[in-house]
């Protein structure tokens, strides 16, 4: 076995999708990779690639806008049946706003104009109302408490037997009226939560990375203390939410 | 029309800085703006986008005063439809015209887009479409379409930067003797980021057409202009190639307001007036040395700041807030190109969201001093630590900048008094 054990990243149509500094996600998840002994590849998609790398222990994907999904469509239906058969043997993904409705089965935009999405999540989208654009905090029973920003204008139905990624604690997640937000399916979580998501929420980054190197080199490592400054900016974040929004109230979770 | 007694009343309000008696007029007369507007002799000019509005709107009324017009313009923080009457009442008779002959009003995009088919302003500036605050606005592209509107509301000329990607797209599709473009870079442009790419999802090609004004140089704070076929060479105090940008902007419309008619001795005595507003590179001596302010309020400026290498960052303090006048949304720091401080490191962050600074830098291999959330705190550390072969440079968004100007200006002032230690 070598002794340089890799993990590829591949990241998602980086110049249509990193619109809400979904890059800070591939920062976080290359310096944890870093943190669990591994060495990490970043491989970037982009919307002439027919064909994907040949090594991908994790996929990112980030949100953008409707011009750039619209862009990104056709490039991400050919590859349809590769991302259904890395999303069956495991690979961990991880699919922000935009990315999330592209993996599933429809984005239907303001305009009226539907996209079709590549049908690896059971989930329908549909623009709603007017644009949600807010702290977001979400209680998963995976995760524990994630703490964000969301920023779209979809409404995510999800499929039956989709489970969703969490409970809504403040924020409109999904959109449905439902109180869910994200969705799960093998190891694959779709999510409105930005800020980005995973610098400040390291329990979905660590599981992203564990689960890459159980599925890549069968061992599941070590866990590895969390950066110093992750409790701070948790800490700022629920509290720039609560003061935001006095009619919250702390204690209905 | 507004009864003239009420007027009076307005006018009086008016004085102490609100927009009350706007909206309160604006509720008895809507057509208030465009019908007071409608009867200045040269017109009404717009100035849009995401960035620069406030230096260009200063300058482009600096520069007509220079040439003997009265001008009616707004402060900035008003350029919205209320603070825009306020400005109206205050500069009208009782009868109600206008004490002006041309308005240069700086209009927020949303506003400038419904505004300009009510208005119909003789020329607008169009600078740029960057990510600002899309939590307020939405998308990128939506703000695009809303200068398109003005635009095309535009009864003369529409000036934009030749540079500029992001407003491309609007050029062309304007008649092209409409279009009208000036080029403040006297360097070829470097290469665009990310950043600008994704910004400018509406941008097209570079225009083929000639810029009609164009900053040929600009050094010891002299610039060289060509205007049309003459060249101009005037003081220009200005630093930051945004700003410098944002001049020539005005410059430009200065010049297809008035044609060969410019008085260039004008010209140069209202640019010698032009100097770094604070937040835009004011500096001050502290007695550790000079911390320069700049404010960045979205990845754009702050990219173009770092990437111009308009200062030299050697000591820098960040500090984040993520008030609503900030735009709540702070993922826009993952965005910026912060690798420009990995040498050197950043002394301090403060602020509101001064732990997800210190994330995105520990994330990004980016060494940080400290952090300390309380700003006044935040000044004083980096202020005591600094060392005086190096200016520091604080960068700040737009509510940190304005609970760190107090502290500065009293540090300031003891660095001034007889006592200092
Ligand atoms: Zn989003």
């Amino acid at each position: 076995m070598s002794t340089e054990r890799e993990l590829h990243i591949l990241h998602l149509y980086p110049v249509e999708m990193s619109t809400y500094g979904d890059t800070g996600n591939i920062l976080a998840l290359v310096s944890r990779a870093r943190a669990h002994g591994f060495v990490p590849r970043v491989d970037r998609l982009t919307a002439d690639c027919t064909e994907l790398p040949e090594q991908v222990d994790v996929v990112v994907g980030g949100g953008g806008q409707d011009s750039g999904q619209l862009r990104i469509e056709a490039a991400l239906g050919r590859l349809a049946d590769r991302f259904r058969a890395l999303t069956e043997d495991g690979a961990p993904m991880l699919l922000i706003c935009g990315m999330y409705q592209l993996f599933g089965n429809s984005y239907v935009t303001g305009e009226g104009t539907t996209m079709r999405g590549i049908g690896v999540l059971d989930v329908d989208t549909k623009a709603g109302v007017g644009r949600r654009s807010d702290d977001i905090c979400v209680d998963s029973p995976e995760f524990g408490r994630l703490l964000g920003y969301e920023n779209h204008s979809g409404i995510t139905v999800l499929g039956e037997g989709t489970p969703a990624l969490g409970t809504v604690v403040y924020g409109s997640g999904n959109g449905s009226e439902d109180g869910t937000e994200g969705a799960r399916f093998h190891n694959l979580i779709g999510t409105y939560i930005h800020g980005p998501i995973l610098p400040k929420n390291p329990a979905v980054t660590d599981w992203l990375i564990r689960t890459a190197a159980q599925r890549r080199y069968g061992v599941l490592p070590d866990p590895v203390p969390v950066p110093e400054y992750t409790e701070g900016a948790r800490a700022q974040a629920w509290e720039q939410l609560v003061r935001a929004h006095p009619e919250f109230r702390m204690n209905r979770h | 029309m507004v009864g003239k007694a009420l007027r009076a009343a307005l006018r009086a309000l008016g004085r102490h800085a609100t927009s009350l008696p706007g909206k309160v007029a604006l509720r008895l007369s809507p057509g208030l703006i465009s019908k007071s507007l409608s009867g200045l002799p040269e017109g009404v000019v717009f100035v849009t986008g995401t960035n620069g509005k406030t230096t260009t709107t200063s300058v482009l009324t600096a520069l007509l005063r220079a040439q003997g017009l009265r001008v009616l313009t707004n402060a900035s923080g008003s350029n919205m439809r209320q603070g825009i009457a306020t400005e109206i009442l205050n500069r009208s008779t009782l009868g109600g015209r206008l004490d002006a002959d041309i308005a240069v009003l700086e209009v927020d995009e949303a506003v400038a887009a419904t505004l300009a088919p009510e208005v119909h302003p003789r020329l607008a500036i169009v600078l740029n479409v960057h990510r600002d605050q899309l939590d307020r606005y939405g998308e990128v592209d939506t703000t695009a379409g809303l200068l398109a509107k003005v635009a095309a509301a535009t009864t003369g000329p529409v000036i934009f930067d030749i540079d500029e990607r992001s407003v491309a797209g609007i050029a062309a599709g304007l008649p092209s003797e409409q279009a009208v473009f000036f080029r403040s870079r006297t360097i070829p442009a470097a290469p665009p980021d990310a950043d600008e790419i994704s910004d400018a999802p509406t941008g097209g090609p570079v225009p083929q057409a000639a810029p009609v004004v164009q900053l040929l140089s600009h050094r010891d704070e002299q610039a060289v202009f060509r205007l049309g076929e003459q060249q101009v060479t005037v003081p220009l105090h200005l630093q930051a190639s945004y700003q410098v940008a944002d001049a020539t902007a005005a410059v430009a419309a200065l010049y297809e307001l008035l044609g060969d008619r410019v008085d260039t001795e004008g010209m140069s005595r209202a640019l010698a007036q032009v100097h770094p507003a604070f937040g835009r590179g004011e500096a001050f001596s502290v007695s550790g040395g000079t911390i320069y302010v700049v404010l960045v309020k979205n990845p754009h400026s702050f990219n173009t700041v770092l990437r111009q290498r308009d200062y030299d960052v050697t000591q820098v303090m960040l500090a984040m807030n993520s008030e609503y006048a900030d735009g709540r949304d702070i993922s826009w720091i993952w965005d910026v190109h912060m690798d420009a401080f990995r040498p050197a490191g950043v002394s301090v962050s403060s602020g509101g969201r001064s732990y997800d600074v210190a994330l995105r830098l520990y994330y990004d291999d980016i060494p940080l001093g400290r952090v300390v959330p309380d700003l006044e705190a935040g000044v004083r550390a980096f202020a005591h630590g600094l060392s005086a072969d190096h200016p520091g440079i604080i960068f700040c968004n737009y509510t940190s900048m304005l609970a760190i100007r107090p502290v500065l200006q009293r540090l300031a002032a003891v660095q001034g008094g007889p006592d200092e230690h």
